[in-house]
């Protein structure tokens, strides 16, 4: 029997051409194998071969997302492969949710599997993981040598057409099966094991909402002191920090002192989730100062604090939002702010 | 209450010069069982009547209702009370049940109206109806009849086809004979003190036309939750006017077998102390989705019950009432598990339920309705075939030429039946 | 004067109760719309937005009871015809302008049927 043929998707940096400085490089193939590619070969010897690697720097495939996964997609078509294969990106942002955006590709046009490697919090895990059977792998890349076996044993489940329950990250989708029991006898059983204290697992698990119970109202609004934070990108012009478009790594801090009112000279959004246009003409909309400096003028309200806090949510793993989050708020406690108006897009 | 039920097994069912059951066949008089169900209804045109034998290659579309044929041989009361009886309570003595045999009517009620049985191929396995040796009623009424009296119509056609069919039961003797009682509260709580007591909050969907539910013969939507000896079911207390969105809506058959009731009984007195039914509603304001919860849940308090299964009908706002129902009665303290099904999209990737509640940790699904299967194309459809374009029209492509349907099985009786009837369930991949 | 409105575009609703029905031309999703705006200026829902078995996508008419404007925001009553929109998202559209007249006639009525339910059961503090 033939082997299965394999194509494994990389980024600029597991193919050797550099790091950081070189995420801009554009879509390549080399046929055979590339990179970590090399640590799959033994495990998946005796049924399948890669037979080819692409690779793309994470910068060029994330901006230009929609010429490199097209270029990427044809470059993978080309080897005519039973399975894709991507990354491990661990936890590298902009990697993981390029081999997302290939898998995704992969899984629509394609129709053939595809298996990666990713850590559990990596944004690209959160947006891509139904078109993947990503493998939860460690947060950085000296992980590599636990988890090439255990993706190598996927791969192979996978090939042979297995029954895959676990060992991936859950994809998220609901898939219909017959039970061995009807309904009325499985919710008997289950309310047995309520009443006695066992465990039991519910077919349906009811989705749970991250909420958060507001605050007591301010009582004096025209005695407070507001501050203004979002997660919409709103930036002085020019992106001084270098925010970045998705899977922001930081957040920004900046005076508003100066500004009464944003134009398309002194701010602009660092977002790259939607159209910027309206943004870039007028930040107001996102970061409503104007208004707030007019309410400040008439009265209506205390004062406002002298900076704003700035970042982008657009794929930024939920991790890194309540880091930064912890970090602006215990700056304004440390400024006595008494209320923040958060916007987001 | 003390019922007994007499089950007589059914393996075939066949044309013959008279009704009668014999050796496990039932022998159907065509022509007197059509007079039967059209009674003296001077809104019928005409009746025809059908059979269907599991593995036939038969389609019937769309299905209205299914009716398992039943007659009362002892105690108080007759079959279907409030309709084909009169409304003395039910659910003590003894009935006797013509077990495999079922009667499903079809009537175009609406232009886009569902129900799909099929007795062979992949759309067998989603219904339990294609296990049924079925006996089809086809019921044409007067012209220009409207929506409404059309489905009263159907309904009560179906009913007393029903009974009639069951009459033929009444001095056969039963292959199996089996006891379900439920005492009154106290007498019940006494009988077995040391186990959990458990009851049963029985939702019904009570909108309108053709989502409606009837408690002896009371329209369920102009009642407040009461309370129901298991037993009453099984006498067709509960009857179903209830067709659109077939999957998941609960035919009268279901009611009579009502498997949550049947399950529980099977635990009664061994792990469990099955102490009864509360009937609630489920309307269309918010005001009696709260009035009726509220209810609901002050009677199970009442009853003293520690658990509790709560099955929805339907989706959408039904989800609304079911985490109300939920939420109201485990915050008494009381365990609850849920039977639901899901709409999580063709794909599955989306919320399955509209509403949501974190006491709801036990929930039985009975699959994602949203599931895109085809059917093959029939030799036979029963009922109105022209319906398959309509329900095909909804969406591109969905009727080929062959004649086979590709549609989510939402079109199918009873696939997604949320009393747990069906096996069909989902889980999360 | 009523203190309850009908949003819809049912035109038998406009027939039936043509003083409190504001009749929309556009789908189900403009009634949606409508009716979250509504609520956005203080109506409260009466009826659930869902009401009914037939699907969102596949009624071509909705009719949706809200209390006169004039309250605080309702926060229950949003989140229902947020998450109804929600519902009529995920589901595929349908070509509903290809069903023939009498199916349209049909989609009236059960609409109609669901809406008489929603006006029987009137909270007492309503009226016409």
């Amino acid at each position: 029997m033939s082997k299965f043929r394999i194509v494994h998707y990389i980024n600029q940096f597991y193919a050797g051409i550099g790091g950081e400085d070189k995420a801009d490089v554009q879509p390549e193939k080399r046929d055979g194998i590339v990179g970590p590619g090399m640590a799959f070969r033994g495990a998946l010897a005796d049924v399948a071969e890669i037979v080819g690697t692409v690779f793309c720097g994470d910068n060029y495939m994330n901006d230009h997302s929609e010429e490199a996964c097209a270029t990427v997609l044809e470059m993978i078509r080309s080897y005519q492969p039973d399975l894709v294969l991507v990354g491990p990106a661990f936890n590298a942002g902009r990697y993981g949710m390029a081999c997302g955006m290939v898998a995704k590709m992969v899984d629509e046009n394609l129709h053939i599997p595809v298996v990666g490697g990713i850590y559990e919090e990596n944004p690209g895990a959160d947006m891509y993981r139904r078109y993947a059977y990503f493998v939860p792998t460690t947060n950085a890349a000296s992980g590599m040598r636990k988890a090439v076996p255990e993706m190598a044993a996927m791969v192979k489940k996978v090939l042979a057409g297995e029954e895959i329950r676990d060992g991936y990250l859950k994809k998220g989708l609901r898939q219909n099966y017959f039970a061995e029991e009807r309904g009325s006898k499985r919710a008997v059983d289950m309310l047995l094991k309520k009443i006695n204290g066992e465990e039991f697992v519910t077919e349906y698990p009811m989705p749970v909402f991250d909420r958060v119970e507001p605050q007591p109202a301010i009582k004096d609004i025209t005695k407070a002191r507001i501050a203004l934070v979002s997660s919409g990108g709103p930036v002085p012009k020019g992106n001084p920090d270098h925010i970045e478009s998705s899977s922001a790594s930081k957040f920004g801090k900046y005076c508003l002192k100066d500004i009464d009112d944003f134009t398309p000279e002194n701010g602009q959004t660092a977002h790259g989730g939607y159209d910027p246009v309206y943004a870039n003409q007028d930040l107001d909309r996102v970061l409503p100062l104007d208004v707030v400096k007019e309410m400040v003028r008439d009265g209506e309200i205390g004062s406002l604090h002298d900076y704003w806090y700035a970042t982008v949510g657009n794929g930024t793993a939920v991790a890194s939002a309540k880091k930064f989050a912890a970090a602006i708020a215990e700056q304004l406690l440390a400024d006595h702010v008494d209320g923040v108006i958060l916007t987001s897009t | 209450m003390r019922l007994e039920i007499g089950s007589i097994f059914i393996r075939d069912v066949q044309f013959a010069d008279a009704t009668a059951v014999k050796d496990g066949v039932l022998y159907v008089d065509r022509a007197a069982l059509a007079a039967a169900a059209a009674g003296e209804d001077e809104r019928i045109k005409s009746v025809e009547v059908f059979l269907a034998r599991p593995g036939e290659s038969v389609r019937i579309l769309p299905v209205k209702d299914v009716v398992e044929p039943r007659v009362k041989v002892a105690g108080p009361g007759g079959i279907f009370p409030g309709f084909t009886s009169n409304v003395e309570q039910v659910g003590s003595g003894r009935t006797h049940v013509l077990k495999g045999a079922a009667v499903v009517t079809t009537g175009k009620i609406v232009g886009f109206q569902e129900g799909i049985i099929d007795m062979q191929g992949p759309g067998a396995e989603y219904t339990p109806f294609s296990k049924t040796y079925n006996v089809v009623v086809k019921v044409e009424p007067i012209d220009s009849l409207k929506q409404h009296e059309h489905e009263v119509v159907v309904r009560l056609a179906g009913l007393r086809a029903a009974k009639y069919l069951g009459e033929a039961g009444r001095d056969v003797e039963p292959d199996e004979v089996r006891v379900y009682e439920t005492k009154p509260l106290l007498e019940q709580v006494a009988e077995y003190p040391n186990l959990p007591k458990v009851a049963y909050v029985y939702m019904l969907q009570t909108q309108g036309l053709l989502h409606n539910t009837y408690y002896y013969g009371v329209d369920v939507k102009q009642i407040v939750p009461t309370f129901m000896y298991p037993t009453e079911a099984m006498d067709g207390a509960i009857v179903s006017g209830n067709c659109v969105s077939a999957c998941d809506k609960n035919p009268t058959y279901v009611h009579l077998n009502s498997p949550v009731i049947e399950d529980l009984y099977a635990q009664h007195g061994k792990t469990i102390n099955f102490i009864g039914c509360v009937v609630t509603n489920e309307n269309v304001t918010l005001m009696d989705k709260e009035r009726s919860s509220n209810m609901a849940a002050k009677l199970i308090g009442f009853l003293g019950a520690d658990a509790v299964i709560i099955s929805e009908e339907g989706f959408g706002n039904p989800d609304a009432d079911l985490v109300m129902n939920c939420n109201k009665i485990e915050k008494q303290g009381i365990k609850t598990v849920l039977i639901t099904d899901e709409y999580a999209g063709q794909d599955g990737a989306s919320q399955s339920l509209a509403d949501s509640t974190p006491l709801g940790n036990a929930c039985v699904t009975a699959g994602n309705a949203n599931e895109v299967v085809t059917l093959p194309p029939m030799e036979q459809v029963y009922g109105y075939p022209e319906v398959a374009n309509v329900i095909a029209g909804g969406w591109d492509g969905s009727l080929a030429a062959d004649g086979s349907i590709t549609a989510e099985i939402q079109v199918i009786t009873g696939a997604t039946n949320e009393l747990g009837f069906h096996k069909l369930t989902a889980r999360g991949i | 004067m009523a203190n309850f409105f009908i949003v819809s575009n049912n035109p038998l609703a406009a027939e039936k109760y043509a003083a409190q029905t504001q009749l929309l031309t556009g789908s189900p999703a403009e009634v949606y719309r409508a009716a979250r705006d509504a609520v956005h200026r203080g109506s409260r829902l009466i009826s659930h937005p869902l009401a009914g078995s037939v699907k969102p996508n596949e009624t071509p008419y909705r009719s949706i009871v809200l209390s006169a404007a004039g309250g605080v925001l309702d926060f229950r009553s949003l989140q229902l015809i947020e998450d109804a929109i929600l519902v009529l998202k995920k589901l595929p559209q349908r070509h509903t302008e290809q069903y023939t007249p009498a199916m349209h006639a049909d989609y009236q009525v059960i609409d109609l049927d669901l809406l008489d339910s929603a006006i029987a059961a009137l909270p007492a503090e309503f009226h016409f």
